[in-house]
């Protein structure tokens, strides 16, 4: 079962105005949040905070951070930073 | 001025207790400065890991780890812990049998006090073994060590969004999407 994934406005704003470099990062980790976003995977790592993440990527240039709704089977990308 | 340390918690136990964990893992390394003290607390050159000597005499599995990827340090102010994913120190030729590591911060130096800064202070050491390769004995054989990396700073979402984030969110739970933007809609606008 795939996880409904949505961005807010900031957020999609970010990544309209991102380099290609994080435009690509961003859609490999949505990628693994759309199977189980409550993980990490091998590809970056996760901190939890309730219901709040943070996706580390980039070897630690670029934080992706969401939101999983405890029951809704819903991603909220939230905000995007990124070091260069 | 030196600000009071307290700690280790657990996962992790105190000497002269091995902690047990498996190879590739990182643990929780929970602390507490008596409140909040910036993220800038550890003196240069720590936190850092070197493998030691093992004693198979006292051990105890380190019961939470994570992933040992990136390492990260957090505050958390509802119960006055800082967090560090730590890594053990591993040697360059990773023994059969497993190998001991001691884990070890230099408690924090405020900026510009003056002070030379409080000895290490020495915590529990974490046993590392190979998966399906050993028992528990960790026999000891040369060992080199490796660096820690450098602690990430999670960023913060500014408290004006983080409001009109949570409005949002509620609005979501109510059923209504709006100020929302499906992500397929996104990446197929930015051809990702």
């Amino acid at each position: 079962m795939a996880f409904r994934v949505i961005a807010t406005e900031h957020f999609a704003n970010q990544l309209r105005n991102a380099p290609g470099e994080l435009a690509g990062y961003v859609s490999a980790v949505t990628a693994v949040l759309r199977v189980d976003p409550t993980v990490a995977s091998a590809a970056f790592d996760v901190v939890r905070s309730d219901e709040e993440y943070t996706a580390i990527f980039a070897h630690g240039r670029g934080f992706l951070i969401y939101w999983v709704p405890a029951g809704h089977d819903l991603v909220l990308l939230e905000w995007l930073v990124w070091a260069g | 001025m030196i600000w009071n340390f307290t700690g280790f918690f657990q996962p992790v136990d105190d000497p002269p207790v091995f902690n047990l964990m498996k190879a590739g893992r990182a643990f929780p390394v929970r602390f507490s400065l008596d409140g909040f003290q910036g993220f800038g607390i550890f003196t240069p050159g720590h936190p850092r890991s070197e493998t030691v000597a093992c004693d198979p005499t006292q051990k105890d599995p380190v019961e939470e780890t994570v992933p040992a990827l990136v390492s990260v340090l957090l505050y958390n102010p509802l119960n006055d812990r800082y967090t560090l994913s730590g890594r053990p120190a591993a040697p360059g030729r990773r023994p059969v049998g497993g190998w001991c590591s001691s884990w070890t911060t230099a408690p924090p130096t405020p900026p510009n006090s003056g002070s030379p800064g409080n000895p290490p202070h020495p915590h529990g050491r974490v046993c590392v073994r190979e998966y399906g390769r050993c028992g528990l004995s960790c026999t000891l054989v040369r060992m080199s060590s490796q660096p820690t990396p450098e602690p990430v700073e999670l960023p913060e979402i500014p408290p004006e969004e983080r409001a009109e984030l949570e409005a949002l969110k509620q609005r979501i739970l109510a059923g209504d999407y709006g100020g929302t933007i499906p992500w397929d809609d996104l990446a197929a606008e930015l051809g990702l």
